[in-house]
């Protein structure tokens, strides 16, 4: 490289430097600085209302948010669920009181707490998220990680970017541990909505919208606690078409506009673009109301959906699929025992249906290795453990007979009743060990 | 694994209990893309271009940092010498050849790219200072302002127009600096029985102290601990090299033990067990994340390969360096007053160290302190010469 040359770059860079129009970039500019100025605002405003919530043991650690100033907290319905009802209350001055939980619909993930001490408490509005749209500008705040004497809760921006029938408000603000309870405002300061729950994806952070909270009111502060704590926006028992869908409205109804690859329904003849109307009986005006309806059956259901293509309208039977996209035959072929069965039976057509009765009890996890079934994690005071298998043992034999891998090894083991002796032959580093295991019952 | 798909966010107390942390890393969960954000997220693409025009200067200093031998991005840098000075994420850097990238321009629109050397590094901050040889780059503009409030609108510059990201700063800039906390090297779980050990760091104050996992901590000092919180306060405000008196429960019998506290700072993996383990299920955590003496925490979303840049704010002001992606939810940059102190004597290629003007100025305090104590010496030598003439005068008589 040329120095002399790269003198030269700097002014250029300058000179070619600049937007298709300045004059646009400055109004984006200042509409970024008027958003700016609401969120700096809002952070001041709402700061000292936002507490962390534990209990006398700080055994489990959530966030809330004071709603009134006779000192009402919007939380989680599993954080008071963790803490117990007796709660520990911490501001963002450091300043301490006592409160009650009230009820919860772990359904939903919804409940209340209030604060004993009577008192002028600091506290922040609630809004209506009923009129949350996608795509509007949403802070997240918590005592992340729970209580940290160094630093106030973290603030954090994001935007609304899907909704779910039960109240999920679902945004790109992220969320952690101890989030858990804390509010979700508006650019008003409003509280719109409150953090549930994560995945993987830094973009899925899961709140529950305040008008969740509206109505079941009487019920949570009359104490009563309800629901299966499931994660209802991502229920593992709810069913999928195999379909997706955006969320806008097209002429009352859900337009399809993906179909899962390697999925019976991608079979069944759907075209993206096509438009549901019809459910069974019910009208689909949109994705939320298709949703809705499919939260209310089961896998396996075979359900009669039309849909608009063009001028047309189209009939289909769907066979409603698990959330790996498989129907219910799949799901009974993918079923380990049944797995097993089916190996048996290749090497031995006449293998009989492993019995019922007492099973054996191991206590070790296998894995399939390169070289045999390797010992995973050991359950303490199990069999393996008493015999003092080690997690990394590599088991090669039981009672002489050779092991290739976990599934192998697993039948050998099954056939026995508890309280037999079995002879493994393992491979510990370059060492080669027999050891004696007596199975228990589980 | 299908409890990680999703969880609840309820804190870990469990931060310490060791029992609820995944055997398998969650990060391995199928992903199920998410529909919808990247039309309605602040990701998309229309949001992150009103952006630009806040990058417009700080993109020209920023640079990407390449592993010669394997072509793969390991940081970002920034320029902050026209005469050729870069600084990057140290940590990042591996040792290795490295090739760096400027920002594209017209005259090179494909960046240009050359090596460089790493010539100094400060540990504290984390920071590598590198050197190419080029001058008539355009340096970053580090003033020594306020930091930004929480709610500020920041954006990460990359080599290009379009920012890498955006976002607000989350928390007032705050030190992390835990070389001055005192450490046990205890993790410990609340249970019905009292604060239980459930496991101990080897070459701990803990482990020389002979602490045992299942012990049952009672008291620290003196003094009752009911919670995980209570202890790390407790400890945390003792200095390292402090004597602490535990009394703790074995097997129904009460001992007093003594240990001898040493620096958290000095254990970064055994503090980085007590993080939620979720923070790193969604992307990869920068593997030094925490320490630094000043950091302003914010809420952009950065690979560890994307540390080493400027972080601007609205009015295109250089406010920090992007110095560690540390969590699902926080990334952390050093802001600008800390740089503008750092890179006073970066003409000479060398980071300035306070502590070496620290360390010079309490020499010479001393040395001044020893010149007035010889002094006074000399003044109370001549006093007691004088005394002693006129004693003798005295009793001579």
């Amino acid at each position: 490289m040329n120095p002399l040359n790269f003198r030269l770059l700097p002014l250029l860079l300058v000179a070619t430097l600049g937007f298709s129009s300045a004059v646009f970039a400055e109004a984006n500019l200042d509409a970024l600085r008027e958003r700016e100025k609401k969120v700096q605002d809002l952070v001041t405003r709402v700061m000292p209302a936002i507490v962390c919530i534990t209990n006398s043991q700080g055994s489990g650690t959530g966030s809330g948010v004071v709603i009134n100033k006779e000192g009402l907290i919007l939380t989680a319905g599993h954080v008071t669920q963790a803490t117990g009802k007796d709660l520990e209350i911490i501001f963002p001055d450091g300043k301490r009181t006592k409160a009650t939980a009230l009820g919860a619909n772990y359904g939903c993930d919804t409940g209340l707490a209030k604060i004993n001490e009577p008192g002028e408490w600091p506290f922040a509005e609630m809004g209506d998220s009923n009129k949350l749209a996608l795509g509007d500008w949403l802070v997240a705040m918590g005592h992340s990680g729970g209580f940290n004497a160094d630093r106030k809760p973290p603030v954090r921006l994001g935007r609304v970017w899907k909704r779910d029938p039960e109240g999920g408000i679902f945004s790109d603000c992220t969320l952690i541990g101890g989030d858990s309870g804390g509010p979700l405002f508006d650019l008003q300061g409003k509280v719109v909505g409150i953090n549930s729950s994560i995945n993987a994806s830094a973009d899925h952070n899961r709140h529950i919208a305040v008008d969740t909270f509206l109505g079941d009111w009487e019920d949570l502060m009359a104490s009563k606690v309800w629901g299966d704590l499931r994660m209802s926006g991502n229920d593992f028992k709810r069913p999928k078409l195999g379909l997706t869908f955006d969320n806008e409205v097209h002429e009352g109804g859900a337009k399809i506009i993906g179909i899962t690859e390697n999925t019976p329904t991608a079979k069944l003849g759907f075209k993206e673009g096509d438009i549901i109307t019809k459910f069974e009986n019910t009208p689909i005006n949109n994705n939320w109301s298709l949703m809705r309806e499919l939260s209310d059956c089961k896998i396996g259901q075979t359900i009669k959906i039309e849909v608009k293509r063009g001028e047309e309208t189209v009939g289909f039977e769907v066979e409603l699929l698990s959330r790996e996209g498989k129907n219910k035959q799949q799901l009974a072929e993918d079923h380990p025992r049944e797995k097993r069965r089916r190996k048996n039976a290749d090497a031995d057509p006449a293998a009989p249906e492993p019995p019922s009765g007492p099973r054996p009890y191991f206590g070790a996890a296998l894995e399939n290795a390169a070289d045999g079934a390797e010992v995973k994690e050991i359950t303490p005071d199990s069999p393996a453990a008493k015999a003092g298998l080690k997690s990394g043992d590599i088991l090669k034999a039981i009672d002489d007979k050779p092991t290739p891998d976990a599934i192998g090894a697993a039948g050998l083991i099954r056939p026995h009743q508890p309280g037999d002796k079995i002879s493994l032959t393992i491979k510990r580093g370059s060492e080669e060990l027999k050891i004696e295991l007596t199975l228990d019952k589980k | 694994m299908k409890r990680y798909a999703l969880c609840f966010l309820a804190g870990f107390s469990a931060v310490y209990a060791e029992a609820p942390m995944p055997e398998t890393p969650p990060a391995a969960v199928p992903e199920i893309a998410p529909v919808g954000v990247e039309k309605y997220g602040k990701r998309a693409s229309d949001v992150l271009a009103q952006y630009a025009p806040t990058v417009a200067s700080a993109h020209l200093s920023t640079v990407r940092v390449f592993n010669k031998a394997t072509s793969k991005q390991v940081a970002m840098a920034t320029v902050v010498s026209a005469s050729g000075y870069l600084i990057s994420k140290a940590s990042e850097l591996e040792n290795a050849d490295i090739e760096v990238l400027f920002a594209k321009s017209s005259v090179c629109p494909a960046g240009l790219r050359m090596g460089a050397k790493i010539v100094d590094t400060c540990r504290a901050f984390d920071l590598a200072l590198l050197k190419v040889e080029a001058s008539g780059l355009n340096p970053a503009v580090f003033m020594d302002c306020p930091p930004p409030v929480p709610g500020t609108f920041l954006t990460a510059a990359d080599t290009e127009e379009l920012p890498l990201a955006f976002g607000v700063a989350s928390v007032n800039a705050r030190s992390l600096d835990d070389s001055n906390k005192g450490f046990l090297g205890v993790m410990l779980r609340s249970t019905d029985d009292g604060l239980k050990i459930g496991m101990v760091t080897e070459k701990s104050a803990a482990a020389d102290a002979g602490l045992k996992v299942n012990d049952i901590v009672l008291k620290v000092n003196g003094r009752i601990v009911a919670t995980v919180d209570e202890f790390i306060h407790t400890v945390g405000s003792c200095k390292p090299t402090e004597r602490v008196q535990l009394q703790i429960k074995r097997a129904d019998e009460l001992k007093d033990v003594d240990a001898i506290l040493r620096a958290r700072g000095d254990f970064p993996q055994a503090m980085q067990r007590f993080e939620d383990p979720r923070n790193s299920m969604s992307g990869a955590l920068s593997s030094h994340r925490t320490g630094f003496p000043a950091a302003l925490q914010h809420d952009l979303f950065l690979k560890p390969a994307e540390c080493g840049g400027p972080l601007t704010d609205l009015d295109g002001h250089i406010v920090g360096i992007n110095i560690a992606h540390s969590g699902r939810t926080e990334s952390l940059a050093i802001p600008s007053a800390s740089l503008a102190i750092l890179l006073k004597t970066v003409e000479s290629g060398k980071f300035f160290h306070p502590e070496i003007e620290e360390l010079q100025k309490s020499k010479s305090n001393l040395e001044e302190e020893m010149k007035r104590l010889d002094e006074m010496e000399a003044r109370i030598k001549a006093q007691v010469d004088e005394i002693a003439k006129k004693l003798q005068a005295l009793v001579g008589e």
